[in-house]
C-alpha cells in the first residue's frame, strides 16, 4: 500500500495542518512535476508522470481527513472493513436510512437550494465527528496503539463515512448534464 | 523509504534555443505568442491584427485560405468555408443536432468509426485538417514575425477547454501532428490565463477564471501560492459560446421573416451566412448600446428586413444560455468545497464576457466586481506561451497543477459505470480497478471506457472499447483482471489491461470513436507533403482562377439585370471582360490572370449599383405599414 505520509515527507498522525499539507504537495511537485522533464528524456518524462500521479493520490488520501482517518488504520494493520463493522448503532443505521430518502426526495426537486441546504447540514454533521475523531485518536496514541482503544473510534469513523456517502450522493452534476 | 532520486529541474534554460509556440486555436479566433526575453508576447500580423479568425476556405481549385481572406470568401461560398471546426472536433454527428440546423456547410458522418466530416462537394475533410490549416497559419505568422525558418518552429504549447474530453483532446493533438507540430503540453484555456494573470502576483490567492469564448465555456477556480497554480475544480460546457448568442438571434429574425414573408431563410445556406454575420454584428452593438438595428437585404429571394433590437429583447434571449453559465460556477464552487466568500479575484475571459448580461450576472454570482486589468481576447495565449517558457525552463518561479474535469470508468455488465478516476482528480493520474469473468473457460474479455458523470454508461460518451484475448481457461470469477487508468498531464488517457495469474495484458491509448486514427494521420500527413512540393506559382494561379470562377459565377446570374439596365458602353465593357475571362486555362502566369481579373471586377461595378438600388427599392416595397410607424 501506498504510504501517503511517507511519499509527502509528512509526519504520520491525524492532526494535520492544510497549510502544511499543500506545501508538502507544492514541494513535491516543484521537483516531480512532468512540466519539470519537458526538455528531458523520454524515461524521465514516464517516471515524472508516474511518480506525481502518486503524489496527487496521496495528497488525496490525506486532504480528506476522513480518508486520512481510513488510511492510517490501514497503515497500522487495522482497516475498516466495508459492510462487517459491526460498530453502528441500530439507531444510526435508521437516522442514516431517513436521510437517505430526504436526499433523494431533494435530488428530484432538482432545487438547488434545498439540495445546498441539505449538504450543508450533513456537512456540519461529519465535521462534528471529525473533531471527535481527533480526541479519538489521540486517546489511541496515549494507550500505544493499543487496538482495544479502537472501538469507538471505528465506529465513529464508519458513521462518518456514512453521511461522506450519502453527500457524495447528493451533488447538482447530474441535473445540469442532462 | 523511498529514495528519490533527485533529478529535474537542471534543463538551463538557453534563449537562443528554438522557441516554442503558446497557440490558443479558439473557435472564432486564434492567437499565437511566445515567451522571450523574460515576458510573453502576442504575435500580430503586418496589418498589428492579433486574432486570426478561425476559418479556412476551401476554393474549388486553389489552396485553402485561411483567416480574414477567408471571412471574405464566406459569402460567396459558404459551403466550401469552415468556420467553428472546434465545436466538431472529436465529436459524432449525434452530438451536433443543434449547430448542424444553422450551420451553412454540410456534415457527413464517414466510415465505420463514424468520423464527422465535412462534405465540400467535391471531396470530405475533417475537421483536424481544417485546425491543422489554422495551427499552420499561426505557424506562419510567427515565421514571418520572429524571422526564423519553420523548421526551427515545431514546438508548440496548445491550449484546450478545460471541458475537452479524451476525444477532443486527441483530436486536437491530430490536428497538430498535421500541421507539422509537437505538441508539448495541452493546457487548459482557463488555467493558461490564470497563469498571465497571477504569474506577477505575490499574494496567495483564489481565483476564478469565467471564460466564455466563441463555442465553449469553462470556469475554473485556482488556488495561487508560491508561484504554484493549483486547480481546484473546473466545470464548463463545450457547446456554450458567443455562437448560441449569434444563434438565438438568428433563430428569432428567421422566425419574424418567415411570419412575414413565408420564406424559410435558413434553408439556404448563403442566407445563414450572412444571417450570422449580422447577428453577431448586431450583438457586438448590444455589448456598447441599448439598442441595435438588424438590416437583412436578400433581393433575390424578395426579402427586406429590419428590426431595432434593444438590449431588453436580447437579454431574455439569452437569459437561459446565462443561466447555464452560473450552474457551472456552482457546480466548480461545490466541487472545489468552496463557497463565494472564499474568492479573493474573479477574472473574465473571452470575447463574449464584454456582453454586459453575463458580466453582471457573475459579478452577483461571485458577490464582487470581475477584474478587467488583462485583455480577454489574448490571456490563454499570453498564458499558453509562459506555460512554453515553463517547459523550455526560461519561466522558473512558476507552475501548473491541473485536474481532469469528467470522471473516467470502465462501463460493468450491469450497464453502470466503475468510476475509476473522479472529476477535479489532479492529474497526472492513475487507478487501478479489479475485474473477473463471468462465463467458466471465457478467454477474452471486452472493456468499454466511459467519461461523463452519469450514473448509466450509457449516457456518457464512450471513450473507446477494446479486449483483453487470450486468457487461459479458468473457471468464472477465478481470473483476476487488473485494469490500470494513466491519465497523463495532457488530460490523455492510457489504458492497460492485464490478467494477473497468466501475466497476458494488453494497452492502449483508447482511440477515440470520433478522432483519427494513426493510420489516417499518417496518409494525411504523405499527402500534405505532395502538396507542399508544389510550387508557389501554381498555387497563385489557382487561387486566381477560382476567385475569376466567382466572379463570373455572380456575373452570369445577373446578367438579365445587366442587359435590361446597364447603359451600352458599360454593358459593352462587361461583356467584353466576361468574354475575355472564359478560357484561362492555358493561363499559367499569376500576373495576367490578375490582370483578367481586376479588368472583370470593375467592369461589374456598375452592375453591383444596379444590384443595390434594387435592393433598395424592394425594401420600401416589402415593407409593411408597422414597420414603417416603428421608426
Ligand atoms: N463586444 C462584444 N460583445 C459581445 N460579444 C463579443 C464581443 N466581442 C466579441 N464577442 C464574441 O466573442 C466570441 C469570440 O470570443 P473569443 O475570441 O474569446 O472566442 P474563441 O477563443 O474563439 O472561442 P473559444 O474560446 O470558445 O474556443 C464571439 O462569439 C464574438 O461574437
Ligand atoms: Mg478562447
Amino acid at each position: 500500500m501506498l504510504d501517503p505520509f511517507q511519499l509527502l515527507n509528512l509526519p504520520r498522525g491525524f492532526d494535520l495542518d492544510d497549510c502544511v499539507l499543500r506545501g508538502a504537495l507544492i514541494k513535491a511537485s516543484l521537483q516531480w512535476h512532468p512540466d519539470r522533464f519537458a526538455l528531458g528524456t523520454e524515461e524521465q518524462r514516464d517516471k515524472a508522470e508516474d511518480h506525481m500521479a502518486d503524489l496527487n493520490e496521496a495528497f488525496a488520501m490525506l486532504s480528506s481527513p476522513l480518508q486520512r482517518a481510513e488510511t492510517l488504520l490501514a497503515l497500522s494493520g487495522f482497516a475498516l472493513n466495508e459492510g462487517t463493522d459491526q460498530t453502528s448503532s441500530a439507531a444510526f443505521l435508521m437516522r442514516m436510512m431517513e436521510l437517505k430518502e430526504e436526499a433523494d426526495d431533494a435530488l428530484k426537486s432538482d432545487d438547488v437550494v434545498r439540495i445546498g441546504e441539505m449538504r450543508r447540514r450533513i456537512q456540519e454533521d461529519i465535521a462534528h465527528r471529525v473533531e471527535q475523531l481527533r480526541d479519538s485518536f489521540r486517546a489511541w496514541k496515549a494507550a500505544d496503539y493499543c487496538p482495544g482503544t479502537l472501538t469507538p473510534l471505528r465506529a465513529l469513523l464508519t458513521e462518518a463515512v456514512y453521511l461522506q456517502r450519502t453527500l457524495d450522493g447528493l451533488q447538482i452534476t447530474t441535473m445540469f448534464q442532462s | 523509504m523511498i529514495e528519490l532520486p533527485i533529478y529535474g529541474q537542471n534543463f538551463s534554460a538557453d534563449e537562443s534555443a528554438d522557441p516554442i509556440l503558446g497557440i490558443d486555436l479558439g473557435t472564432t479566433h486564434s492567437l499565437v505568442a511566445v515567451f522571450q526575453h523574460g515576458e510573453a508576447r502576442v504575435l500580430c500580423n503586418e496589418d498589428g491584427e492579433a486574432l486570426l479568425p478561425s476559418v479556412v476556405s476551401y476554393p474549388i481549385d486553389g489552396s485553402p485560405v485561411v483567416g480574414q481572406a477567408a471571412i471574405e470568401r464566406s459569402r460567396l461560398d459558404p459551403k466550401r468555408t469552415i468556420f467553428s471546426a472546434k465545436r466538431l472536433i472529436g465529436r459524432g454527428l449525434e452530438d451536433l443536432v443543434v449547430e448542424r440546423a444553422t450551420l451553412p456547410y454540410d456534415l457527413v458522418e464517414s466510415g465505420e468509426r463514424k468520423i464527422v466530416k465535412i462534405d465540400l462537394g467535391d471531396r470530405l475533410i475533417t475537421p483536424e485538417e481544417v485546425s491543422a490549416q489554422i495551427l499552420a497559419a499561426c505557424r506562419d505568422r510567427a515565421v514571418k514575425q520572429l524571422k526564423l525558418p519553420p523548421e526551427r518552429l515545431r514546438r508548440a504549447v496548445i491550449t484546450v477547454p478545460a471541458y475537452f474530453d479524451d476525444a477532443q483532446r486527441q483530436a486536437t493533438r491530430r490536428a497538430a501532428q498535421l500541421a507539422g507540430l509537437e505538441v508539448l503540453r495541452m493546457v487548459s484555456e482557463p488555467t493558461a490565463a490564470a497563469l498571465a494573470y497571477g504569474l506577477d502576483k505575490k499574494k496567495a490567492a483564489r481565483v476564478v477564471i469565467f471564460d466564455l469564448g466563441g463555442g465553449t465555456f469553462d470556469v475554473s477556480i485556482l488556488e495561487l501560492q508560491e508561484g504554484v497554480f493549483r486547480v481546484l475544480a473546473t466545470s464548463g460546457d463545450t457547446h456554450l459560446g458567443g455562437d448560441d448568442f449569434d444563434r438565438a438571434i438568428m433563430v428569432h429574425v428567421a422566425a419574424e421573416i418567415q411570419q412575414r414573408s413565408g420564406i424559410d431563410v435558413l434553408s439556404d445556406p448563403a442566407a445563414r451566412t450572412a444571417l450570422r454575420m449580422i447577428a453577431e454584428k448586431t450583438k457586438k452593438a448590444l455589448s456598447a448600446s441599448e439598442s441595435a438595428e438588424f438590416v437583412y437585404h436578400d433581393p433575390s429571394a424578395g426579402i427586406a428586413y429590419r428590426k431595432d433590437i434593444d438590449w431588453r429583447m436580447f437579454q431574455t434571449w439569452i437569459t437561459p444560455l446565462v443561466q447555464r453559465t452560473l450552474n457551472g460556477c456552482a457546480l466548480a464552487l461545490q466541487d472545489a468545497g468552496l463557497t463565494p466568500e472564499d474568492i479573493s479575484d474573479v477574472l473574465l475571459v473571452g470575447g463574449s464576457t464584454r456582453v454586459p448580461l453575463v458580466k453582471a450576472a457573475v459579478a452577483q454570482f461571485f458577490n464582487q466586481p470581475a477584474s478587467d486589468e488583462l485583455n480577454p481576447d489574448q490571456v490563454v495565449a499570453l498564458g499558453a506561451a509562459i506555460q512554453a517558457g515553463v517547459l523550455g525552463g526560461s519561466v522558473r518561479n512558476a507552475l501548473l497543477l491541473d485536474v481532469t474535469p469528467l470522471s473516467l470508468g470502465i462501463a460493468t455488465a450491469e450497464g453502470t459505470v466503475s468510476k475509476l478516476i473522479n472529476r477535479n482528480s489532479a492529474i497526472p493520474a492513475q487507478a487501478k480497478e479489479g475485474f473477473t469473468t463471468f462465463v467458466d473457460g471465457q478467454s477474452a474479455v471486452k472493456f468499454t471506457i466511459i467519461q461523463g458523470e452519469r450514473e448509466l454508461a450509457k449516457d456518457n460518451r464512450t471513450l473507446g472499447e477494446f479486449i483483453l484475448r487470450g486468457i487461459p481457461p479458468q473457471p468464472a470469477g477465478l481470473p483476476q483482471i487488473g485494469v490500470r487508468f494513466s491519465l497523463d498531464a495532457d488530460g490523455v488517457l492510457h489504458v492497460r489491461a492485464m490478467e494477473e495469474r497468466s501475466g497476458v495484458a494488453a494497452e492502449t491509448v483508447v482511440t477515440p470513436k470520433h478522432g483519427l486514427t494513426d493510420e489516417e494521420v499518417e496518409s494525411m500527413l504523405a499527402d500534405a507533403w505532395e502538396n507542399a512540393e508544389e510550387d508557389l506559382v501554381t498555387r497563385r494561379t489557382m487561387d486566381l482562377r477560382g476567385q475569376l470562377k466567382n466572379v463570373r459565377h455572380a456575373v452570369a446570374k445577373h446578367m438579365d439585370i445587366a442587359r435590361a439596365r446597364m447603359d451600352e458602353t458599360a454593358l459593352e465593357r462587361l461583356e467584353d471582360a466576361y468574354e475575355d475571362s472564359e478560357d484561362v486555362d492555358d493561363i499559367h502566369d499569376p500576373n495576367p490572370l490578375k490582370g483578367i481579373l481586376d479588368e472583370l471586377e470593375e467592369a461589374a461595378n456598375p452592375l453591383a449599383e444596379l444590384l443595390m438600388n434594387q435592393v433598395a427599392t424592394e425594401t420600401v416595397r416589402n415593407r409593411k405599414v408597422s414597420d414603417l410607424i416603428d421608426e
